[in-house]
C-alpha cells in the first residue's frame, strides 16, 4: 500500500488495474472499516484528518461516530462516490437518498450528527430536509407526539404564544 | 451490529438537556438530543405554518424558531423579495422588531388576496424615513428600465443618460444626521380622472401619514402641497411648517379631475425650493414627491425627468415618486426618479437621491 502515490497510480507494476489506496476508519466503539480514499474523502473531517497524518499512516479513528452509524454512512459515501465514475439519472439518485434515510427516528437523528461532525454537508441537507419532511404538515401536538417532545410551557405561556401567532391561523 | 431499534412510538421522557446524544450512544436520539445549529437545520425547509407549529412544542423549539432570524428573513425573501417596494424590506423589518414581525404583518392582507397592495405600517415608515432622509439609501434606481429606443426622444435639452448605479442591491441604515437640517418638502399630488377615489384617499392617507410623522421627528419641517391635473392648483402655496394648518390643507383637498401634466407641478416644486434656497444658507434638505398613477405620454416623462434633474442641479433636491392606482406606469416614474441620478461632479453630493415606491396598485396575477 505504501508503493501508492497520491494520486492512486500504482508505483509497482501489477497485473490488475492500479490498486487503490485504503484508508482504515476506526469507530468510536473500535470496529475497523477499510474503505477506498476516495470513499473516506467524501466526509471532510476524514480530508483534513488525512492532511495532517504522515505518509503511510492510515487509520483515522473517529470520536463521535459508532460502528452502526459509520457503517450506515460508509453505504452512503460509497454509493455517491461511485456516482462521480458512473452517474446514474437524477431520479434514480433522488430515489436511493430516499431509501437510505427510510430508517427508524433515532438512527436519523444519529445520522444527523454524524453528517455534521464528519462534515459531510449532502448527507447533512438529506437528513435534515429528512426531518423536515416528519413535522411539515403537523399540529403542535402531533410533532410533540411524533418527536416525544414534553409541553412545558405553562397555559399561560401556551395562550401567549397562540395570541402571538395568531395571525398564522386559518381564518 | 444491526440490532433492530424499538419501532413506533418513542417513549415519552423529559431529556436531559444537557445530555449530548453523542456522548451517550449508542443510545435512543430524540429530535432535542440535536444541538441548536442542527434543529435550525431541519426547519430549513419548513414552511412558515409548520415553524409555527413548532413554536407551539415546547420552550426550547419556540425560543429557537422565534429567534431564527435567518428562516424568517428568508420567509419574508422568498415571499415578497421581488414584490413592489422590496429595497425597503429590510428597513420595514427593522421598523417592524424583526423578520418575524414583518412576516406577520404582510401576511394577512397576502392571504386575504385584496384587490390592491399597498405597504404594510412598517414598510410605510420606511419610506417615510427614506423620505426625511433618516432612513436607508435605497439603490434601485439602476432598475429603471430605458423607454423603447424605438421611441422619439423629445426633450430637445435631455441631457445625457445619467450613470446608472452599480452599487449592489443593498439598504444600510446610516446613523441619523446630529444635526437634521431644515426640511422643505413638495408634494405634488395627481388630481387628475385617471385617479380613482380610491387612489385620491390612498394618497391623502398617505400624505396625512407624512405631516404626522414629520410633526413627531422634524417640527422644523416645512412643507408646501400641490395638486395638479393639466394645471397646477396650489394646495398650500408657501413652504408651511408642519403644524395644523398643513394637516387641514391635506384634509380638505378636493380631487381636480381632469386630465394630466406631470411636468408642470414639478417646475413649479423647484422654483419653490429654488425661492426658499435664495433666503438661506442653501444647506437645507430639499424633497420633491410625486404621488401619481404615472398615466401620461413618454414625451412628458421625459420632460419630468429633465425637471427633476433640474432641480437636483439648482438646489440639491432629492425626488420620491410615489406610485397609486390600478394601473400605475411604474418604470416611467421610476424613469422620472432617475432624474436624481447626477454625474459625480460640483458641489453636489454623489448620493442617490431618488426612488419609486408603490402606494396602491392592483395586485398581479399569478
Amino acid at each position: 500500500m505504501a508503493a501508492v502515490n497520491d494520486d492512486g497510480m500504482a508505483m509497482t507494476t501489477n497485473e490488475e488495474a492500479a490498486p487503490k489506496r485504503m484508508i482504515t476508519i476506526l469507530s468510536q466503539d473500535k470496529e475497523e472499516f477499510v474503505v477506498e480514499k476516495g470513499v473516506a474523502t467524501m466526509a471532510t473531517l476524514i480530508e483534513d484528518l488525512l492532511a495532517d497524518v504522515s505518509d503511510g499512516e492510515d487509520k483515522i479513528p473517529l470520536q463521535n461516530v459508532d460502528a452502526r452509524i459509520l457503517a450506515k454512512v460508509i453505504e452512503y459515501m460509497k454509493y455517491h462516490f461511485k456516482l462521480i465514475e458512473t452517474p446514474q439519472p437524477e431520479d434514480e439518485v433522488r430515489r436511493w437518498d430516499r431509501e437510505f434515510v427510510r430508517v427508524d427516528k433515532s438512527t436519523l437523528f444519529h445520522l444527523v450528527l454524524a453528517a455534521n461532525y464528519l462534515n459531510i454537508q449532502s448527507l447533512l441537507d438529506l437528513t435534515t430536509q429528512t426531518v423536515a419532511e416528519l413535522i411539515k404538515g403537523k399540529t403542535p401536538e402531533q410533532i410533540r407526539t411524533e418527536f416525544g417532545i414534553v409541553n412545558d410551557f405553562t397555559p399561560e405561556e401556551e395562550e401567549e404564544i397562540r395570541r402571538d401567532n395568531a395571525w398564522s391561523e386559518d381564518r | 451490529m444491526m440490532e433492530v431499534e424499538a419501532p413506533g412510538v418513542a417513549p415519552v421522557t423529559t431529556v436531559d438537556p444537557a445530555t449530548t446524544a453523542m456522548e451517550t450512544a449508542p443510545t435512543e436520539a430524540e429530535l432535542l438530543a440535536l444541538p441548536d445549529e442542527l434543529l435550525s437545520c431541519c426547519c430549513e425547509g419548513l414552511e412558515v405554518k409548520s415553524l409555527v407549529a413548532l413554536e407551539l412544542t415546547c420552550r426550547r423549539l419556540r425560543e429557537l424558531v422565534s429567534s431564527d432570524t435567518m428562516r424568517w428573513r428568508q420567509a419574508v425573501k422568498d415571499k415578497w423579495g421581488k414584490a413592489y417596494n422590496s429595497d425597503i424590506l429590510d428597513a420595514a423589518a427593522v421598523i417592524a422588531g424583526g423578520w418575524k414581525q414583518l412576516f406577520a404583518e404582510k401576511y394577512d392582507p397576502e392571504r386575504r388576496q385584496t384587490t390592491f397592495v399597498s405597504p404594510v405600517k412598517s414598510e410605510v415608515a420606511a419610506i417615510l424615513s427614506v423620505i426625511k432622509g433618516t432612513g436607508p439609501t435605497v439603490p434601485h434606481l439602476k432598475r429603471v428600465s430605458n423607454f423603447p429606443s424605438s421611441s422619439p426622444r423629445a426633450a430637445p435639452t435631455t441631457p445625457p443618460s445619467p450613470p446608472y448605479g452599480t452599487s449592489p442591491v443593498c439598504v444600510t441604515i446610516p446613523m441619523p444626521d446630529n444635526e437634521p437640517s431644515p426640511l422643505s418638502i413638495v408634494c405634488c399630488v395627481d388630481g387628475s380622472s385617471s385617479v380613482t377615489e380610491e387612489d385620491f384617499w390612498a394618497m391623502k392617507d398617505f400624505l396625512r401619514s407624512l405631516v404626522s410623522s414629520l410633526r413627531e421627528s422634524h417640527p422644523e419641517a416645512q412643507l408646501s402641497l400641490l395638486q395638479f391635473n393639466q394645471t397646477v392648483k396650489r394646495e398650500l402655496p408657501a413652504l408651511t411648517p408642519v403644524g395644523p394648518a398643513a394637516m387641514v390643507a391635506v384634509q380638505s383637498m378636493k380631487q381636480l379631475m381632469g386630465s394630466t401634466d406631470i411636468e408642470k407641478p414639478l417646475a413649479t416644486a423647484g422654483s419653490i425650493l429654488a425661492a426658499a434656497d435664495d433666503g438661506g444658507s442653501g444647506s437645507g434638505d430639499k424633497v420633491i414627491l410625486l404621488l401619481s398613477d404615472g398615466q401620461t405620454h413618454m414625451e412628458e416623462l421625459a420632460k419630468s425627468e429633465a425637471q427633476v434633474r433640474k432641480a437636483a442641479e439648482t438646489c440639491g433636491a432629492r425626488f420620491y415618486a410615489l406610485g397609486v392606482g390600478r394601473d400605475v406606469d411604474e418604470d416611467g416614474l421610476r424613469r422620472v426618479a432617475a432624474g436624481t441620478l447626477l454625474p459625480a461632479r460640483s458641489h453636489l453630493k454623489p448620493v442617490q437621491q431618488g426612488a419609486y415606491f408603490t402606494l396602491r396598485r392592483q395586485r398581479s396575477r399569478r
